[in-house]
Parts: structure tokens; sequence; C-alpha cells
């Protein structure tokens, strides 16, 4: 799992590739709650580049959505793809939160 | 769920009860259903079953760190794959949880208590039996 960060506007942008699962799980829910330690209130994750994920990291993200909620913040997604969107509409992720189909979309609905 | 008759044994990998032993479980399983013909879009849901049950397995019924999980898998040389994960720790029967609600909004909703139901989901069948002191779940995979 590779976890990159950058900001745009008042949003910081995590892309995750590769794979969440019950090992990489932690360090992921430790990347997120850093970024709302340090004040971030709008997440948006792309997970264009991301092949697998486990309900490890699923609870992971309601963990961090849970939260940010609680600040009145919250966390969006772009690149649904393959397994991982095949996981979010599993688990109903897919419809409890905000997902758009790109960057320029999520930034846009702000 | 019953295994058709000309089912046979192609692997058999023990490994400890930890989660670091996740990787060789799938490598070793998975190894032999990509060589029967199976997808990649259907190795990834063996692959998170087998994760989902050996996560719970390590999180409920592992007792000491002497532990192990033992994974088989079997084929009827046809369709379907047959993945046996057992385990010598304290009955549980991952089964009986309940399902999940997925409609449950960002607030409502506990965490957890997805693994099992993925289970259910991206499989052709899954069944518990205890037998001997040991938890056996075996989980049948087609592949289509």
């Amino acid at each position: 799992m590779e976890i990159t960060k950058r900001k745009e506007q008042d949003v910081s942008i995590v892309s995750v590739s590769g794979r969440i699962d019950a090992i990489t799980a932690p360090d992921f829910e430790k990347s997120l709650d850093e970024l709302i330690a340090q004040g971030d209130r709008v997440l948006l994750i792309d997970l264009s580049d991301l092949g697998y994920i486990s309900s490890a990291g699923l609870r992971s993200i309601l963990s961090s959505a849970k939260k940010l909620k609680a600040l009145s913040g919250e966390i969006l997604f772009t690149g649904l793809q393959g397994p991982v969107e095949e996981v979010f509409q599993i688990s109903g992720f897919k419809s409890i939160f905000k997902i758009f189909p790109s960057e320029t979309e999520a930034l846009g609905s702000l | 769920m019953r295994m058709a008759e000309n089912v046979h044994t192609l692997c058999s990998i023990e490994l400890p009860a930890v989660l670091e032993s996740l990787p060789g479980f799938v490598a070793g399983i998975t190894r032999y259903a990509r060589e029967a013909g199976f997808s990649e879009h259907r190795l990834g849901a063996m692959e998170l079953a087998m994760e989902e049950a050996i996560v719970n397995i390590v999180k409920y019924s592992s007792t000491s760190p002497e532990s192990v999980i033992t994974i088989t898998c079997a084929t009827d040389d046809k369709e379907a794959f047959y993945i046996t994960i057992i385990d010598n720790g304290p009955p549980f029967d991952p089964l009986k949880k309940d399902t999940p609600d997925t409609s449950a909004g960002i607030d409502d909703r506990p965490i957890g208590g997805l693994g099992i139901f993925f289970i259910k989901e991206m499989t052709d069948g899954v069944t518990y039996a205890r037998e001997a002191g040991r938890n056996i779940l075996t989980i049948k995979m087609k592949k289509q």
C-alpha cells in the first residue's frame, strides 16, 4: 500500500494504491487520523489505483468518517473501480458515502 | 452444501494463527485456483473470503502463540473449489453472526461485522462444523 497526499483548496486529496487489507489497514487509518488531527475536515480519497480492499479497510474508513462527521467534516471518494467498487457496493458504502466520477467533480461539489 | 463425491484435495497449508500468515495462505491457495482457470476477478473474491475467515480466527478464536490454522483446497476438477479453514481454538461459529444493516448511515453504522457477510456474498456457499475440538469452515467457490 502506498499513500500520497496533497492539498487542493481546503481539501486533502489522499491517493491510495495497492492493497488495504488487515495488515495495511491500521497504517491507512493512521494516515487519515493524522490529517484530521492537523485540522483537515474534507478528505477526498482517490481509489483509482487500489486493487484490493477488505472489511478491515472499510473499518478504517468508517472509523475516520465517524470522527470527521463529529467535527462537521466528511470523506468523499473518487476513482471507484473493479473489485474495490464491488466491495463498496456489497457493503452499502456506495450509498452512505459521496462518490464522484472525477476529482474535478468532487471539488466542484463543495 | 454438500461436496461432490469426486472431490480431491490439492493442497494443505499450515501456518501460525497470526495476521502475518495471510500472504502465505493466499499465495499458496490461489496458485492452485489460478492453475485451475479461475479469473483474476474470482481469485480476488477468493482472497477476500480467505482474509475475512483468517482475521476472524485470529481475533476470536486463536488462544495461544502456538495456535495454527490449516487451510486445504480441494476441487471437483470441473467447476468448483472447496477451501477448508481449520483452527483448534474455542468453538466459534461465524455464521451465527447477525447480518449487518448495509443501509445504515455513517452515524448508525457499527464499526465491523462485515467480514462474514463478505464471505457469504462473495462465494457460492459456506458451512461451519465443530469436529474433534476444531472449527471447520468450508467455502465453496465456483469458477464463474
